[in-house]
């Protein structure tokens, strides 16, 4: 492999696994905050793309504006799921959110089938974003993979700043050691989750919206392997933790990558690399990189 | 006891001969309007529906399409067409696009001793060795012999590589069908590189596709996915052509590839309304169907589920009845039969021999360059 | 007597069913049968994950790649050579392969035992993990599964997947499959081990307190649910008649996982009923997508609205029902008839032993939470163990019981060295221990509880109870089992307990159950973590009676730590103080009442007046 090439792999790998990397920040904060695997998270994503689809090309939005309008709507969507879906089982046992949550998936992919109907939506790219940009070595690198990490980067920041420095943020983050004494403490605990709630789901939106910039078609079910692939991540970087959904991410991306760059002829394998790796990472490391330790207590 | 078992058995004899008794003829359809190839489904289905539009009658008798859909999942596909020959009766089917759905619900008709026509169901397993299956559409090994034929023939194009999606059936079997072929011919496979349903980025194969510097890469996907390859293609500069195949042809590639897909080529059932010496059948099926969507492109997946239906009407008229036994017989008999698609003559093992064609894209539109015959 | 009607009930029932299915092939069209033959393979898969899931707890999403094993095993064994050839068009099948041909039913158990062994293989290195993590490990194992199937051709055909293959699968092999699975699931359910199986899931450290090796015990379990997938996927396989990797994606597993919730989690009787529930209604369900028309107008079918109710449906039933329909519940005749009593038997043997603690010292990380604990205790002693909160007692008791491995120094239990040895193996070599915070198996009964105790005596091993007619041992040993337990429940005034769950029983009960739980494993020595807590002076005052009688009446050593110092006093004949981790005093009750520094540790330095520390003792 010419240096060039591994360049130009590198590229690749960096801008791949700083989408995965985008979408699992989403997923690792309901997940830090509540211990729900939000398996409708690729689903959220899903509706960000397709609403952007529709600002844009249907109703012919400008950008920006779709955009925006897209993130709204999808927060929407986001609480509505929490209000109707979750939040009566806040005092269940964490199986019976979970298996709700795999409703939820279904019924979102099902619905936009309905709605949407099976039939992928292609979706503009401006040009600004997608011109490559020849750097030495004739790499290629779209604007498209520069702005991805800048976004996620930002938003990392902003949610750690959220996290960290802000009252909602601290009744979170009260809510993720103990939800009962949270609520014993004057904290309306319905209302901080729904607001991680939204924030994930706009987060989901800003992933697919990039997403689908980037891959530019919408379809009812792309947000399934996304989504695995996005919580693969999360785990690989210990699922709660922020800046390892992104580490994790950018792990990933550099896997995939990589492995087909350096064993083309298992390229059919790409898939089973990653999930053999997510595998080693739970047994010598259960709670992924960044992640903190939990122990039973006898 | 054995009066009742006696009584039963009769009422299930009655109901088994009472196919075309009431004077309609029941025709079941099972084809993947929801699921990942609700596209292509849906596209047959049109094509199906209109020919039942333009030829509601067989020999005299109504007939009834009963619409099933098998949700593009085998299981599902087996059920319907449990459901369509049970409980609906019909005497016989058509369907469906996807190779292994087809599959699926052929073991079920087999037993069931009723007859289908496959639509564009091309990999060769489904009619093998199947009494009651036959396809209105050409195989694969003929179609990937025929991509490799054009590629190494008429362009002149030594250096080949391939780009499967190693979890589809009809991807993995033409890419092997075109390796073969391409080999026998004189030609050299540089590389093959594989991904999975679903994935959506394609750079990892393609900058190794563009280290082995091939002439042409042959491309089985099915067109959403193969678009956003083509898209990805350009971004990273690759200056090899693409070649695909009959799943690439859905008016939607260009609206999903923009001007990535430029040039790109691939083989597909000989119709397309961009053709310049349309058959009569074929210039029927493009009038028509644009009096009835006015706002789409009359297309060769839809050509094939109008095709399927003619065949077996044809074969209907030919047996004089609507008994499954005979129109089996008289399918098996299809000889020069004009359809959209060209004239159809079914072979020893039920497969269609037909032309196919070799459609390019150019300035955004489909042009049907031509067809050819496979070296083999 | 009870027993003999219910035998008489299921026996007629069986044979109902049998007759209806002999005749359906004539009452049913072929959809219908297709329908029955899938229910009977839903609910083999259904059993099989509640197994791993709802009754030993371990959250698996793995169930759809063991299928896949089972299916391609299957279908490789009973396609015919000449069909094999013929399929293999990419790239040629192994040699060897071509000509393994096997009658079905063989085929099936080969599927099952080869998806029992990856699940072995698979449960070994992940089965260390809890949870949430384990799903995803699972998750992945069976993507990877599903991964290697599409890429390797020529064992597998790949993509392609295997056509054609000839369908044995008729309702007598269907339903005959479920009930070999069904009667070896209950079989197994009602004797010790499935006790076993229910105490892993509802505490594992109470359970390895029980003498059980939890790890065996899930290893199993998983391999036995995994056994179940590899045949229902085999059956599953075999009745399509032709499979290819797709078929075993997640989604498969979400299905299975649907039937169990909605059934209900850890019911035999619920998978059942929710296999019946969830592939008839996912048929049914199709009309919403075919036209519908109502007098002279035409509804369209909407294509996906199908799966949009389904997917309401699903969370409907977690939000309002979330325990399904029979909960943790199973199907009983006695649901018909009035409820009986139960019976009784003689007591137990007697011990004569010691614990020696040499210089054990105990740290995590940098603290210690130990410094040199010293001390021997004389069979049939009473002996306390006391200090402030944070003193280190806890530790010392999960030091000696084994959760806790010594960092320093050795504890010989009977003369055998113990430290480092795991709790199970604490516990077979005749300790047991309580918990501060009550730890019993909530969902099971208190005899159930009882009977846990008893698995570490066990002579007959786990599989014999797949089948109690060939090992009729085992039906003897439990039948021993139960009686004994239900004499230590007499003995401690629980027998009119017996049948409730224990988490139904009021907290002195369940303090006394826990006791009994331990007594049930015979120990020679038995730790008491505050046995007091939470107890009023006068349930205080029966405790000392019950301590005193324990030790007397099962010839005990007991070593208890309680903050109620009247019950210390009262009960204990030896008295060990421990503060920050150091060994600071012992003596008997009046020598420890006098001594300085154990007032110091309770009250501070320089807070000394032994009248007030009279009073507070």
């Amino acid at each position: 492999m010419t240096l060039n090439i591994f360049v130009q792999h590198f590229v690749n790998a960096l801008s791949l696994g700083s989408l995965y990397g985008l979408i699992s920040i989403g997923y690792t904060m309901v997940y830090g905050i509540l211990r729900l695997i939000n398996f409708a998270h690729g689903d959220i994503f899903m509706l960000g793309a397709y609403f952007v689809f529709f600002a844009t090309i249907v109703y012919k939005l400008n950008w920006i504006l779709g955009v925006i309008i897209a993130i709204a709507a999808t927060t929407i969507c986001g609480l509505l799921v929490d209000r109707i879906a979750y939040r009566p089982l806040r005092q269940a046992p964490r199986i019976s959110a979970l298996i709700s949550a795999i409703g939820v998936s279904f019924f979102i992919e099902n619905f936009a089938v309905v709605v949407f109907t099976g039939m992928p939506r292609p979706v503009v790219q401006p040009k600004i974003l997608m011109k490559p940009i020849i750097l030495p070595n004739k790499v290629r690198l779209i604007p498209l993979g520069i702005l991805v990490p800048v976004v996620a980067f930002i938003l990392v920041a902003a949610l750690l700043w959220l996290l960290y420095k802000t009252k909602p943020g601290l009744a979170m983050r009260a809510i993720s050691f103990d939800i009962e004494t949270t609520r014993m403490l004057g904290v309306d605990v319905n209302k901080i989750i729904a607001l991680a709630f939204g924030l994930g789901s706009a987060l989901a939106a800003v992933a697919g919206i990039l997403w689908a910039l980037r891959y530019p078609r919408v379809e009812p079910f792309m947000g399934m392997t996304p989504g695995i692939k996005a919580f693969i991540a999360a785990v690989f970087g210990g699922i709660g933790s922020i800046p390892g959904a992104m580490i994790g991410g950018i792990i990933l991306g550099f896997v995939e990558i990589m492995s087909v760059a350096f064993f083309p002829n298992l390229s059919g394998y790409k898939d089973a690399f990653a999930f053999f790796l997510l595998i080693v990472i739970l047994l010598f490391k259960p709670t992924g990189i960044l992640g903190s330790k939990i122990e039973d207590k006898i | 006891m054995r009066k009742i078992f006696a009584a039963v058995l009769l009422i299930a004899m009655l109901c088994s001969c009472a196919y075309a008794d009431d004077g309609v003829i029941k025709i079941g359809v099972f084809n993947c309007l929801t699921g990942q190839n609700a596209l292509g489904g849906q596209l047959e289905l049109e094509g199906t529906q209109l020919a039942h539009k333009l030829m509601p009658e067989i020999s005299g008798k109504k007939v009834e399409l009963i619409i099933v859909d098998n949700k593009s999942d085998k299981v599902e596909a087996a059920n319907a067409v449990t459901r369509l020959i049970e409980n609906d009766k019909v005497c016989a089917i058509i369907g469906t696009f996807g190779s292994s759905l087809a599959m699926a619900g052929g073991e079920v008709a087999e037993k069931a001793k009723i007859p289908v026509v496959g639509t564009s169901c091309t990999n060769p397993l489904v009619t093998l060795g199947k009494k009651y299956y036959f396809r209105v559409c050409f195989i694969d090994p003929y179609q990937g012999a025929g991509a490799a034929t054009y590629a190494l023939r008429k362009l002149n194009f030594k250096r080949a590589a391939t780009l499967i999606d190693v979890a589809s059936d009809y991807s993995v079997g033409l890419g092997t069908f075109f390796k073969t072929a391409f080999e026998k011919m004189g030609g050299e496979i540089v590389a093959e590189l594989k991904y999975n349903s679903g994935d959506q980025d394609f750079t990892a194969q393609l900058t190794e596709l563009i280290t082995k510097n091939p002439d042409i890469v042959f491309l089985p996907a099915y067109f959403a996915e193969g678009a956003i390859v083509l898209k990805q293609a350009n971004e990273l500069g690759a200056e090899f052509k693409f070649i695909g195949a009959d799943a690439m042809d859905n008016p939607e590639i260009v609206t999903l590839g923009g001007d990535s897909v430029e040039g790109f080529m691939h083989t597909t059932f000989a119709y397309d309304p961009s053709m310049k010496d349309m058959n009569p059948t074929a210039k029927q099926f493009t009038e028509e169907w644009r009096k009835v969507h006015p706002d789409k492109d009359p297309n060769a997946l839809a050509a094939v589920g109008y095709d399927a239906y003619v065949m077996l009407k044809d074969a209907i008229e030919r047996a004089g009845s609507a008994e499954p036994e005979k129109i089996r017989d008289a399918l098996e008999q299809t000889k020069d039969l004009p359809t959209v698609t060209g004239i159809t003559t079914i072979n020893v093992t039920h497969d269609a021999e037909k032309d196919m064609g070799i459609v390019e894209i150019r300035d955004g539109k489909k042009v049907f360059i031509g067809t050819v015959i496979p070296e083999n | 007597m009870h027993k003999t009607r219910n035998l008489i009930l299921t026996v007629i029932s069986v044979i109902l069913f049998a007759l209806f299915l002999n005749k359906a092939p004539e009452i049913l069209n072929g959809y219908w049968l297709r329908i029955f033959n899938l229910i009977a393979i839903n609910a083999i898969l259904a059993l099989s994950l509640n197994l791993i899931y709802g009754i030993t707890g371990m959250f698996s999403l793995g169930h759809a790649g063991f299928m896949a094993i089972g299916a391609y095993v299957s279908a490789l064994l009973i396609l015919p050579p000449a069909q094999k050839a013929a399929m293999w068009i990419l790239e040629p099948i192994y040699p060897f392969m071509l000509n393994l041909n096997t009658p079905f039913i063989i085929s099936l158990i080969i599927a099952g035992i080869a998806a029992a062994f990856f699940g072995m293989l698979v449960a070994i290195p992940v089965l260390r993990l809890g949870g949430d993590y384990l799903g995803i490990a699972t998750l992945g194992f069976a993507e990877i599964i599903r991964i290697i199937i599409t890429n390797m051709t020529r064992l597998t055909n790949g993509s392609l997947g295997l056509k054609g293959i000839p369908a044995y699968t008729d309702l007598y092999m269907s339903w005959g499959c479920f009930a070999v699975i069904l009667l070896c699931t209950v079989c197994m359910l009602n004797s010790n081990f499935g006790n076993i199986l229910r105490a892993v899931r509802d505490d594992e450290v109470a359970a390895k307190m029980m003498g059980v090796n939890i790890f065996k015990v899930k290893v199993i379990a998983f391999t036995l649910g995994c056994f179940g997938a590899g045949l229902g996927g085999a059956l599953m396989g075999n009745l399509i008649t032709t499979i290819d990797p797709k078929m075993f994606m997640i989604t498969q597993t979400y299905n299975i996982l649907m039937i169990i919730v909605v059934g209900g989690l850890g019911s035999v009787t619920g998978s059942i009923i929710g296999s019946f529930l969830i592939t008839i209604m996912l048929e049914w369900l199709r009309f919403v997508e075919n036209p519908i028309t109502i007098g002279s107008f035409e509804i369209p079918g909407i294509p996906g609205m199908r799966m949009v109710i389904f997917s309401l449906l699903l969370i409907v039933v977690i939000i309002f029902r979330r325990e399904g329909i029979m909960g943790t519940r199973e199907f009983s005749w006695d649901i018909f008839f009035p409820k009986s009593k139960a019976k009784k038997s003689k007591p137990v043997q007697n011990y004569d032993h010691v614990l020696e603690v040499e210089h054990v010292k105990l740290k995590f990380g940098g603290l210690t939470a130990i410094e040199d604990l010293n001390f021997n205790i004389d069979a049939g002693q009473i002996i306390g163990l006391i200090g402030p909160n944070g003193a280190g007692k806890t530790s010392a008791f999960n030091v000696i019981s084994g959760f806790y491995k010594p960092t320093e120094g050795r504890i010989k239990f009977l003369g055998k060295q113990i430290g480092g040895l795991s709790p199970d193996q604490v516990c077979k070599a005749g300790m047991s221990r309580t918990f501060q915070n009550i730890r019993l198996f909530g969902t099971e009964t208190a005899l159930q509880n009882v009977t846990v105790g008893s698995w570490v005596r066990q002579k007959n091993s786990w599989w014999m109870s797949l089948l109690p007619f060939i090992f009729t041992d085992v039906l003897r040993e439990d039948s021993e089992m139960k009686t004994q337990a239900m004499n230590l429940l007499e003995q401690l005034g629980l027998s009119e307990y017996a049948n409730e769950k224990a988490s139904a029983l009021p907290y002195g009960a369940q303090r006394r159950l826990e006791i009994a739980r331990a007594l049930g494993t015979r120990p020679k020595f038995l730790l008491l973590d505050e046995p007091a807590a939470g107890m009023n002076p006068n349930e205080s005052h029966e405790l000392m009676e019950f301590i005193k009688r324990l030790r007397d009446e099962f010839k005990l050593t007991i070593l208890l730590i309680e903050h109620d110092m009247k019950v210390v006093m009262n009960v204990c004949d030896y008295i060990h103080v421990l503060d920050q981790g150091v060994h600071i005093a012992q003596g008997t009750p009046s020598e420890i009442r006098a001594n300085k520094k154990v007032i110091e540790a309770y009250l501070g330095a320089g807070a000394s007046s032994e009248n007030s520390q009279e009073a507070k003792f």
